[in-house]
């Protein structure tokens, strides 16, 4: 791989700036570059080394255990002397350097708290396996992810000072650029001592850089009203505009160099435009939103700021809330596009951008849950409970490594005994086998139901490749129950089977739940949960045992059902005011969760059951 | 025991796809691999294991267990490299070869870790090489990679974006080179990519078994005279293996001088802006196969009907998706726009 140096990449300028910034600025501690795959993160994250003076760039790799990354005892030091000593550990070595840490979103979310909890710091506290100690750890950590790979909670984004987007390169002369720097490695060394210099001049300069009073209240405002919570944000934008100011430099900061400063501070923390996101498939351009703000503010500042009157400066609140643009038109689908299958496009692009989302919990993985057997991933170890089944044979050296010379080898190089031992700690992705049962008897609006919950299946399905999940699907109709859609996680598979689902008949529900429950316990051995929604208006019109009422059966079979391990969702299709609510009384004897759909459409049918089965 | 033969490469009848994007990873390592989807018994990993026929011989250091390359100081593991200060590296020529990582593989194993029984008998750390080393220089075959776990994934694609695999685990802290190839296979009725995996691969071909009648049968009947006497078979398979062989040898020695011109460059950048595709790496890959396949042509130039002609590899799995299309790349309007846009034939 050739690798370009940090002058050489072409575009993405805003990343480049939120670099520059975090190297020249001591209270800017980490900085987190987002973007799709093969927009240039890690070349960007990589090439820093080239212009930061010398300080060198630490690798966190993904695989890495935590011994490595915080500290933990050194088994050939410690074997040898019998005091328990620390190695070099990763953290150790970033100080006074830079941290990489790549695909930062697919680290152990714990793991990741406490090295945002060194970075702010900058100590590392390491209390583990028999280790007390305290080190200096300062450093600029530089995270890199990839949204579409999985979201980061808002507490953990919030705590990256800066954070700035990567984008494809628009148009084809500057594409062709970046191919020719690629594949050449135009060699960019001066340039990239250049800008070393320049960093390394504004370093120095970059505390000293006024602030004009005026700004403070601009910067409180441009907060409140991208909805940026706690007081980060603001702190973050005004010690980006400083370190913006400094690379300029200019010895007090200027609009311009405030705009920049907000480009790169507040996109991973505004919430205004939650909704919006989903509509756009690029995040927007912060600059471009937040200009008009400071551009208002522009004849009040006039000054350079040093002569603003506070005065005129509390009149900043009527200002015209400009920078928050418009909600863009269409909003959500309307219910009728949904009802073609042909149409569904227009839905799946959507629901798939609603889940882009790099936050806010919409995460495109499951919690991992721990495993009671070994199998999974190892993400740790722990003292035994109970008798030692996984031993972590390494951990369990290093415990005994400070008591080798005090042991009785008897010709053994190592002795361990039973209270050294410790045992893995393992994860696993559990996935969910989620079974639609639908009605597709001839009552009233059938086909509609039909096409919602098709269009669910597939957009449900279209996440299955980040979950461990299987989606299927059975319908029942005049006399009996079939499996149309066998658990699956083809999208392919599911659209050839779905295409064509005869509707029409009698309502066997009883047959139904027999079905569905057949699928869904002969599934052999699995260890992902299994979950049923039921579509129905709870009718029954037909019975398995002719001699008994087909309501009253359907209501015994389903308080049978309610104590297997299957959960239910029972989406009731009844309309109208005058219902019977049979199908609430169904969901009381499954002991299932309800949900009622007035209008039918597969947009809030998919989020209504994502929202119950995996939030 | 002696190796049973492998089914020749030559002998695999039609695929045609599949045996060039074969091809064009040997001849420019630098395309980043292939994917090969298809359903189940349609020669998928019979070409990829016939592959190792046709590899070069590489020049190694005798003896290391990442196979770090001769002559390649700046990229050596630290133990080559300690070694070469003292002047005691050997070389070695040994062929390329295929590297199959099994779905079971753990994560100490496919990274490598720290070596238990050094360090119980000695006391002393010692990193143990995993996959991730033994593949350096070679190809790395994941058969059904989309059933492979999420976090060896990572782990896999860290390695192969770096070119070196940092390992950071139970106490050791190494690095060593992992250049490889990647090459997997997978059957989509079982399941998905990641779409961050997809991209990765360089190229991707889907095969459908074969339909014409009399070309089942020669499939069927040189399958039967394989396993009746499969020596006898690669035999006479020899020639054509040879000549396949050599042709490849010359390709890889014609890559580094083939220069592409502003044409080719703005082929493969107008390409992927024309379909809509994300991200930079198809821009590339397209340049790196398009060379790759005017070598295997015996042409020092390439031209922009190159890059058209590999678009077809390099472009199917990065269009965006869509589940109603099965995200299939309308290859007959990539074609007449092409001849359009850089009149070639």
């Amino acid at each position: 791989m050739t690798m370009t140096g940090f002058s050489g990449i072409v575009g993405n300028d805003t990343a480049k700036l939120a670099l520059r910034c975090a190297l020249c600025s001591d209270s800017i501690r980490s900085v987190l570059i987002c973007g799709p795959r093969g927009t240039g993160k890690s070349a960007l994250a990589s090439s820093v080394g080239g212009i930061s003076g010398g300080r060198e760039v630490v690798r966190l790799p993904l695989g890495a255990t935590e011994d490595r990354i915080f500290g933990g005892l050194d088994i050939e030091d410690t074997i040898g002397t019998g005091r328990s000593r620390g190695g070099t550990s990763i953290l150790r070595r970033s100080h006074g350097n830079i941290l990489l840490v790549e695909n930062a979103n697919l680290l152990q979310p714990h793991v990741l708290h406490h090295i945002l909890d060194v970075t702010e710091n900058r100590v590392n506290v390491v209390e583990r396996e028999g280790i007390s100690e305290v080190h200096p750890c300062d450093h600029t950590l530089v995270a890199t992810m990839d949204p579409s790979e999985g979201a980061l909670p808002d507490n953990i984004l919030d705590r990256f000072d800066l954070c700035a987007f990567t984008h494809t390169l628009g148009d084809e002369d500057s594409r062709v650029e970046a191919l020719v720097s690629n594949l050449r490695g135009t060699d960019v060394t001066g340039e990239d001592d250049g800008l070393c210099r320049t960093i390394a001049d504004a370093r120095g300069r970059c505390r000293f850089v006024h602030i004009p009073e005026g700004y403070y209240r601009a910067v409180t405002e441009t907060c409140r009203d991208l909805g940026v919570m706690g007081h980060r944000g603001d702190v973050a934008v005004m010690n980006a505009a400083r370190a913006v100011a400094a690379l300029k430099g200019h010895a007090t900061v200027d609009l311009e160099d405030l705009r920049d400063a907000v480009s790169v501070s507040l996109e991973h923390r505004r919430n205004d435009l939650d909704d919006m996101r989903r509509e756009e498939p690029e995040p927007r351009d912060p600059p471009e939103r937040s200009d008009e703000q400071p551009e208002d503010d522009r004849p009040r500042d006039d000054g350079n700021g040093s002569e603003t009157d506070p005065g005129r400066t509390d009149d900043g609140g009527d200002l015209p809330d400009t920078d928050v643009p418009p909600p863009p038109p269409g909003g959500p689908p309307s219910g009728e596009e949904v009802f073609s299958i042909g149409d569904r496009l227009s839905l799946i692009d959507y629901l798939s951008l609603a889940d882009d989302g790099y936050r806010h919990g919409r995460s495109g993985r499951h919690a991992p849950v721990e495993s009671e057997d070994p199998s999974g991933r190892c993400v740790g170890y722990r003292m035994p409970r109970g008798r030692p089944r996984d031993i972590a044979l390494v951990p369990s050296i290093r415990m005994a490594a400070p008591y080798q010379p005090y042991r009785v080898h008897d010709g053994l190089a190592l002795v361990l005994e039973r209270g050294d031992l410790r045992e893995k700690v393992r994860t696993r992705r559990s996935g969910k086998d989620v079974l639609f049962l639908v009605d597709g008897s001839g009552s009233l609006g059938a086909q509609k139901r039909m096409v919602a919950v098709k269009g669910a299946v597939l957009s449900i399905l279209e996440d299955a490749y980040r979950r461990r999940d299987r989606i299927g699907m059975a319908v029942f109709r005049k006399d009996s129950a079939e499996e149309v859609l066998p658990l699956t996680k083809s999208t392919a598979t599911a659209y050839r089977a779905l295409q064509a689902i005869p509707t029409g008949g009698r309502t066997p529900l009883t047959r139904g739940l027999m079905c569905g429950h057949g699928i869904l316990s002969s599934r052999g051995s699995t260890d992902a949960e299994p979950v049923m929604v039921i579509l129905s208006d709870g009718r029954c019109n037909v019975s398995v045992d002719p001699g008994r009422r087909p309501l009253e059966e359907m209501l015994s079979t389903a308080s049978a059902l309610s104590s297997t391990e299957t959960r239910f969702i029972v989406v009731d299709t009844e309309t109208g005011r005058n219902g019977l609510g049979l199908a609430l009384d169904l969901c009381n004897a499954l002991g299932g969760t309800y949900l009622r759909l007035e209008e039918l459409d597969a947009d809030r049918l998919t989020r209504s059951v994502r929202g119950v089965i995996w939030e | 025991m002696r190796d049973r033969p492998v089914y020749p490469f030559t002998a695999i009848v039609g695929q045609e796809p599949m045996k060039e994007a074969l091809i064009l990873n040997t001849v420019n390592p630098l395309i980043g691999g292939v994917l090969i989807r298809g359903e189940k018994g349609t020669a998928k990993s019979t070409a990829v294991r016939a592959l190792a026929g046709l590899l070069p011989d590489r020049d190694v250091v005798r003896g290391c267990p990442c196979s770090c390359a001769w002559g390649d100081d700046g990229n050596m593991c630290p133990e080559c490299r300690e070694r070469a200060s003292d002047g005691s590296l050997e070389m070695e020529t040994v062929p390329m070869r295929v590297v199959e990582l099994p779905l079971s593989s753990t994560e100490d194993r496919v990274a490598g870790t720290l070596d238990i029984e050094h360090a119980i008998t000695t006391g002393r750390k010692r990193f143990e090489p995993g996959v991730l080393a033994k593949a350096n220089g070679n190809i790395l075959y994941v058969d059904e990679i989309n059933l492979l776990d999420d976090h060896i994934v990572d782990l896999m694609l860290d390695a192969a974006a770096m070119g070196v695999n940092f390992v950071e685990r139970e106490g050791v802290s190494y690095s060593h080179p992992s250049r490889f190839i990647l090459i997997g296979t997978m059957n989509p009725e079982e399941g998905d990519l990641r779409p961050q995996l997809l991209d990765r691969f360089g190229l991707m071909v889907d095969v459908v078994s074969e339909k014409d009648e009399d070309r089942r049968t020669e499939i069927l009947l040189r399958r039967m005279e394989f396993e009746r006497d499969p020596e006898g078979f690669s035999e006479d398979y020899r020639g054509s293996q040879e000549e396949l062989r050599d042709r490849i040898r010359d390709a890889r020695s014609l890559v580094s001088e083939i220069e592409p011109g502003p044409d080719v460059l703005r082929a493969a950048v107008r390409i992927p802006l024309h379909l809509d595709v994300d991200g930079h790496r198809a821009d590339l890959t397209l340049v790196k196969a398009a060379v790759a396949h005017a070598a295997f042509e015996g042409r020092i130039e390439v031209l922009p009907s190159d890059v058209v002609h590999v678009s077809n590899l390099v472009m199917p799995h990065r269009m965006r998706r869509n589940p109603f299309q099965e995200s299939k790349l309308d290859l007959d309007e990539l074609g007449t726009w092409a001849r359009e846009q850089f009149r070639v034939g």
